[in-house]
């Protein structure tokens, strides 16, 4: 049976092993960080060897392939992030250990996050995720921003996650369990509708939802998100859109689909779409609308990742299996576009210092190679076609289709309406990129990051055209339930 | 009705005590209002019948919490000067939404059609002590793991910096 957690616990003793061996013998950033990547790698390599099953036997954690696919993103992006965390001017060298016990320990949460079968599993991984999320995010000790930051993102969180915790505990007034699935069975018996049950349930669903929207800083608790990412350490941001969001999302796929599903009771049937819709609109559109004024590129991209996690409600909407599959679909393109966007914005602000638009003027004759990748990038993420963002985008729409009627098509209007104001920011960084002038002396950057991310941009591109096997990929790990 | 009338008074200085936690202008009379929040709130448990968790909330919001508030409090120099209060910033806004809040969940505490739990199920001690450690024991691993990263959490930023 531990057996099936076997990535998480080694990955938390390797994490141990690797504090305590580089605390003893101070070494540099490179070392740290290759020792780090490889260990990762070959954990990776081990959770999908087929060695670790999946069990569904704990009622607490459960895995199975849908969790599985899961941590293979997180330990994805996990990956990348060593690569640029690596002689980040925003990561001391000195604290680089801690820093990799904390990114060890962020996949161990995310992936426990997602396993969850039970709301006060998910409450305490969620909570384990979220610490780690506030200390990394203030890693960046010299400045005071990033500190700030921190502190931000702490008092949000801790809000967020009360008003999650209430909600449990009403959750368990009422039907007396904490299990996913008794629940779900609890609230098909409860079979009158008086208004105290309906209002009642309606409330505990929006206060458990909250803690989860808020990783995913979606409409209510989005706030605290563009200055949590202008302020944190990049690479570590660049995690936190990808990896936090993507443990959210699966907790909440699970919660929805195991808990509410759509034919579990007149109670929540309808009225958890609606929500989720509702939520999605809110969410798209805001986020879309305060990116356009932004000049700082990472504030807009954190706009543009509230935006894009309202894409993903956006289909999850939809409460069926054709949506799941086309939210863990984006959440692959997602994951390539989104870091590839965020690791050209650090390549240039570990340069100039700032992450302002006005950095980027001339980028193209400055170097092209960065200047053409961002542009890639950039029109993946606003979902052009021959990138891999319209095929994702592709798919969350006809998920949304697919289900059909009057307020399905709504909902697919206003996400495409959107798509079209995302342009607008997304073509202002390429305009100053390309037609505006800066200074002119070449840029340069070290050829690890080079690579790495015209590896991104590969992909970006190659899976735009040639998807099939990125699908073949999701559907093998397509379960939902048990 | 002796109990009754107990519940009441405690409720009342609870929420009392509340009001005056958030509206006091001196930190440190907040602190100790607090204080009495907690110590009110383990009351209630005691008079609902749940030992554990009334001795459980002192130990840990009256023993633990509230100490190191006030510690935070008096370490931190010249804190009783500033004004800290919430009354000059948008009351009516607030008063507003926590009326709206609270006509709700009165709303629905009242009408809710609530299962009455037997009391004496679920103060065992004995049973809880066995439902953590057999059950939940995930949950006591996963506590291990959350103060292992709040201590390398605090001491690597509490670090003083290297010149």
């Amino acid at each position: 049976m531990l057996l099936s957690y076997l990535p998480e616990i080694l990955t938390f003793a390797a994490g141990l092993l690797i504090l305590f061996v580089f605390s003893v013998r101070r070494s540099s950033f490179d070392i740290i960080t290759s020792v780090s990547f490889l260990t990762l790698l070959v954990l990776m390599v081990i959770s999908v060897s087929g060695i670790v099953q999946p069990d569904a036997s704990s009622r607490l954690f459960a895995s199975s392939r849908f969790t599985e696919f899961f941590r293979i993103i997180i330990f994805v992006s996990l990956l990348f992030t060593f690569l640029f965390s690596n002689r980040s001017r925003e990561i001391s060298e000195n604290t680089a250990p801690e820093y990799f016990l904390m990114l060890y320990l962020f996949f161990v949460a995310a992936s426990f996050m997602v396993m969850a079968e039970n709301l006060l599993s998910l409450y305490i991984s969620m909570e384990i995720l979220s610490l780690i999320s506030y200390i990394c995010v203030s890693f960046d000790f010299d400045r005071a921003r990033s500190k700030e930051a921190g502190l931000k993102y702490a008092i949000y969180g801790a809000v967020a996650s009360s008003i999650m915790l209430f909600g449990i505990s009403y959750m368990y007034g009422t039907t007396g369990s904490l299990y996913y699935s008794e629940i779900a069975q609890k609230l098909q018996e409860t079979g009158s509708l008086s208004e105290p049950v309906f209002l009642m349930n309606i409330l505990v669903i929006l206060m458990i939802f909250g803690g989860l929207f808020f990783k995913l800083s979606v409409f209510p608790f989005y706030a605290w998100s563009p200055d949590v990412y202008q302020g944190g350490p990049t690479p570590f941001v660049a995690l936190l859109s990808v990896a936090s969001k993507a443990a959210a999302i699966g907790a909440l796929i699970k919660v929805v689909m195991i808990m509410f599903a759509a034919d579990t009771n007149a109670l929540t049937n309808g009225n958890i779409a609606l929500i989720l819709g509702i939520i999605a609109v809110l969410t798209m559109t805001l986020g879309n609308l305060m990116a356009i004024n932004q000049n700082n590129l990472k504030r807009l991209l954190a706009y543009s990742s509230i935006a894009h996690a309202g894409y993903m409600i956006m289909a999850l909407s939809a409460v069926d299996d054709t949506s799941v599959l086309a939210v863990k679909f984006y959440l692959v393109a997602y994951l390539v576009m989104n870091l590839g966007a965020f690791y050209c914005v650090q390549i240039v602000s570990d340069r100039t210092d700032s992450e302002d638009i006005e950095n980027y003027y001339g980028l193209s004759s400055r170097n092209p190679y960065l200047a053409a990748l961002f542009t890639v990038f950039l029109l993946s993420l606003t979902g052009i076609p021959p990138f891999f963002g319209f095929i994702g985008k592709f798919y969350l729409f006809a998920a949304i289709i697919h289900k059909g009627g009057g307020w399905y098509y709504a909902l697919a209007i206003i996400g495409v309406i959107n798509s079209a104001i995302s342009l607008y920011y997304y073509a202002r960084i390429i305009r100053a990129m390309y037609l505006l002038n800066g200074n002119d002396e070449p840029f340069v950057f070290d050829s690890v990051r080079k690579y790495t991310i015209g590896f991104l941009g590969v992909l970006a591109v190659l899976f735009g055209v040639w998807f099939s096997p990125v699908l073949r990929f999701v559907e093998y790990f397509h379960t939902v339930l048990r | 009705m002796l109990v009754k009338i107990l519940f009441y008074i405690i409720s009342l200085g609870i929420a009392g005590l509340a009001l005056f936690t958030a509206m006091s202008k001196n930190i440190v009379r907040s602190v100790f209002a607090l204080l009495g929040v907690m110590i009110g709130v383990a009351c209630i448990y005691g008079i609902l019948g749940s030992a554990y968790l009334a001795v459980i909330q002192i130990m840990i919001y009256v023993g633990g919490i509230m100490v190191l508030f006030i510690f935070a409090v008096m370490f931190t120099s010249k804190i009783e000067d500033i004004n800290i209060t919430n009354r000059s910033y948008g009351w009516i806004q607030a008063l507003i939404i926590s009326l709206a809040i609270f006509v709700m969940f009165a709303f629905i505490i009242l009408y809710y059609p609530f299962e009455k739990a037997s009391m004496l199920e679920h103060q065992s001690v004995e049973r809880i002590g066995k439902v953590i450690s057999a059950e939940y024991l995930p949950f006591l691993i996963a506590i291990a793991v959350i103060l292992l990263v709040s201590l390398v959490g605090a001491i690597t930023i509490a670090r003083p910096k290297k010149e």
